[in-house]
């Protein structure tokens, strides 16, 4: 029994490597290539792109502020106010809404180089 | 005898491995893959606006365009760089960038399509002392598809 197991070893130890080796040589690594980016590497230009981006953040803030300032001055126009009165407190609600749109846009288009991996589309 | 069979088992399964290996490599790119569509979604307070988008791979990268859907503003030129397809993921952690006036915190996901990345979901919020929180701005790509 053991000297016909030590026969199967050595007939087949050749070719069952040749062919493991063989299959590892063709199977891409991609999958394996994707994961491995350096994350010092990412934290650093993640850092120097939020730098590049303070403009953004703080005309984004900015638009923000006037956003709920433009809210709260329309909740207190409802109550009392005029037909004229809430219609234009509406309006500069919807002024301001479109600003934070466009400076939240341009934010995201600054910071957009930089973003983490979400989950696969089926 | 034996010996035949197991070196014809051992060639069919490595030849099964070669095959897949190349089927894998085969990007849809190769398959004729040629630009990406959905629905760009943008959502803040009040606002609500939605566009079509096409997204075409060029020689320079990609080439966004946006069509509004029922009625809504078209974008502006300089709105139309943000990178709504990439070559790849990325990596990062939410941004957060501190201001005078608060904080402003940025978190953008990408997801796999094909040989490329798609913009998932861009979400910006804002953290003030006086005001407290607020509603987010959103930037979303609902429905991509792969044109080929």
């Amino acid at each position: 029994m053991n000297t016909h197991f030590n026969t199967l070893r050595v007939r087949w130890a050749g070719p069952a490597v040749l062919s493991v080796l063989l299959g590892l040589a063709v199977t891409p690594r991609t999958a394996v290539a994707a994961v491995t980016e350096p994350p010092s590497a990412a934290t650093a230009a993640t850092r120097t792109m939020a730098v590049a981006c303070y403009q953004e953040a703080i005309a984004y803030i900015d638009a923000w502020i006037a956003y709920i300032e433009a809210w709260r001055d329309y909740e207190n126009t409802l109550p009392g106010g005029t037909e004229q009165e809430i219609m234009d407190a509406a309006r500069r609600l919807d002024q301001a809404a479109s600003a934070v749109g466009t400076a939240g846009w341009r934010l995201v288009k600054c910071l957009a180089p930089f973003a983490s991996s979400g989950p696969i589309i089926p | 005898m034996k010996t035949l069979l197991l070196l014809a088992a051992l060639a069919a399964v490595t030849a099964v491995t070669a095959v897949t290996a190349c089927d894998r490599r085969t990007s849809p790119t190769e398959n004729g893959a040629r630009a990406v569509t959905g629905i760009v979604e943008l959502r803040f307070g009040t606002l609500a606006e939605r566009y079509d988008l096409r997204v075409e791979r060029t020689d320079q990268g990609f080439a966004s365009s946006l069509t509004p859907i029922g009625g809504g503003h078209p974008p502006g030129r300089g709105l139309l760089g943000l990178a709504f397809v990439r070559p790849d993921a990325g990596a990062g952690d939410p941004i957060v960038i501190p201001t005078p006036q608060g904080t402003v915190t940025t978190r953008l996901t990408y997801r796999p399509l094909g040989p490329w990345h798609v913009l998932d979901r861009a979400a910006v919020s804002v953290a003030v002392p006086q005001l407290g929180a607020g509603p987010e701005f959103t930037v979303a790509v609902l429905e991509p598809r792969l044109v080929r």
